[in-house]
């Protein structure tokens, strides 16, 4: 090879070099993926090269075959769940069992990814009502009987508002005074995020599920700003999951693996519930707070503790009508 | 007699500074040559080098940004879990909503 010809393949690789994509990743997203329609307007077709696609880039991307569903809601069927408060011991394997199950980023010690959990435990401190104690008011001093909440408790915490600590890390749970309210996506009726979405990204399904399609989302997070639970995440960073990791078993409107840039959040468990199978959190949960089920029929266990349970709603003068309840004994 | 060759009518003097001056001129060549590829080698290592300087100090950046950014949703979703309030619901909320449930799922637009 003589000089000029050196020259000449340094200049062409050069430029190749230059031209290409360093995102690898973006590089594999095909143009037919991103020109693609919205999911819940595709023909049977469309969907079917669409979920191909994925399955392919998926499975390259992780180094294990990735199944990608598109099993449509069940007729009569409108899921809710209710959460015993008194059960609860704060254990946080839902959360644990959540993010394994759909695919969450893992914190990534590089700084590329951060950890993202769609369930999020508050722990609260118990109220305690002392008869006693009814007529002294708060700071309570010997020979300063007075205070600001004269013959009330507004100094004890009766649980009424999430005023509670978010990252309680205890050698032993649940711990005493405490009680825990975990938080997710709460699948409202009258959901307000679905409303703000420009793009119509993020809708209800038939059986009462609020889903995304992460090809269709931009990523503008209204959605986040609209939701009254917080119950939305963001993908700031490309997610990180170890390819070990990977629940390979997804939906096309669930656990599929998401991209840099779009909203997720909770969704029932599609890839699970839609088969007949419990969502992850409540198979998980050691104590069996967890009740899922048909709002439609009045012998399943979410119906029943509508029924003959004390029930809370989060923020009912929304009137957003959510789907996930607590409840006590 | 034969032409004596090895011999000529141009001067020595003449040809010993042409042989001179013709193995200047390709001394000269080759050395800007040299210049012109070291030159050039050069200039890709330091454009290279500032890439990759560049490239490390974006990253850097946004990795700190993909943190904060993510801090910053976590802290304003505590501010406005806090100011949840959740309330008990009477038997009569309870049927209302389950019969409105059932109504709007049987008959879905009314």
């Amino acid at each position: 090879m003589d000089r000029r010809e050196f020259m000449k393949s340094i200049g062409i690789t050069g430029a190749a070099a230059l031209l290409s994509n360093p995102d690898e990743l973006e590089a594999k997203t095909t143009w037919a993926e991103h020109f693609q329609k919205a999911f819940r307007l595709m023909t049977d077709d469309e969907k079917d090269q669409a979920i191909k696609r994925l399955e392919e880039r998926y499975s390259e991307e992780h180094g294990r075959e990735v199944k990608v569903g598109k099993e449509p809601a069940m007729d009569g069927v409108l899921f809710g769940q209710a959460l015993n408060i008194q059960k609860c011991i704060g254990c946080r394997r839902c959360v644990h069992s959540c993010v394994k199950e759909n695919n969450q980023s893992r914190h990534d010690p590089q700084g590329n990814a951060t950890e993202i959990e769609w369930i999020r435990v508050v722990k609260m401190e118990k109220g305690n009502f002392s008869a006693e104690d009814r007529d002294h008011g708060h700071p309570f001093k010997k020979g300063e009987e007075y205070g600001i909440s004269e013959g009330g408790h507004a100094h004890n915490n009766v649980g009424v508002v999430l005023e509670g600590e978010h990252y309680y890390e205890p050698k032993k749970v649940p711990e005493k005074d405490s009680f825990y309210f975990p938080i997710q996506c709460h699948q409202c009726e009258n959901p307000p995020c679905v409303k703000v979405c420009p793009v119509k990204a993020t809708y209800r399904e038939a059986d009462g599920v609020v889903v995304i399609d992460y090809n269709w989302c931009i990523g503008c997070r209204m959605c986040m700003g609209a939701c009254p639970y917080w119950a939305r995440r963001f993908n700031w960073g490309e997610p990180n999951i170890p390819k070990d990791d990977l629940n390979t078993d997804t939906h096309y409107l669930g656990n599929r693996p998401r991209m840099k840039g779009v909203v997720e959040k909770c969704h029932f468990c599609l890839q699970r519930t839609r088969k007949g199978r419990y969502p992850a959190c409540v198979e998980a949960c050691p104590v069996g707070a967890r009740k899922f089920g048909n709002l439609l029929d009045p012998e399943s266990e979410v119906r029943k503790v509508l029924e003959r349970k004390r029930v809370f709603r989060l923020k009912a003068d929304l009137n957003t009508f959510p789907k996930f309840f607590y409840y006590m004994d | 007699m034969p032409a004596d060759y090895s011999k000529s009518d141009i001067p020595e003097d003449f040809v010993a500074a042409k042989k001179e001056s013709s193995g200047n001129l390709s001394a000269g060549q080759s050395q800007s040559k040299r210049r012109f590829i070291s030159k050039t080698v050069l200039t890709c290592l330091s454009i290279i080098s500032t890439a990759e300087i560049a490239r490390r100090v974006s990253f850097k950046a946004v990795k700190l940004e993909i943190e904060n950014s993510s801090l910053n949703d976590i802290a304003k979703g505590d501010s406005i879990l806090e100011n949840r309030a959740y309330v008990v619901m009477t038997d009569n909320e309870k049927q209302t909503m389950i019969t409105s449930l059932v109504d709007k799922y049987n008959k879905p637009g009314k």
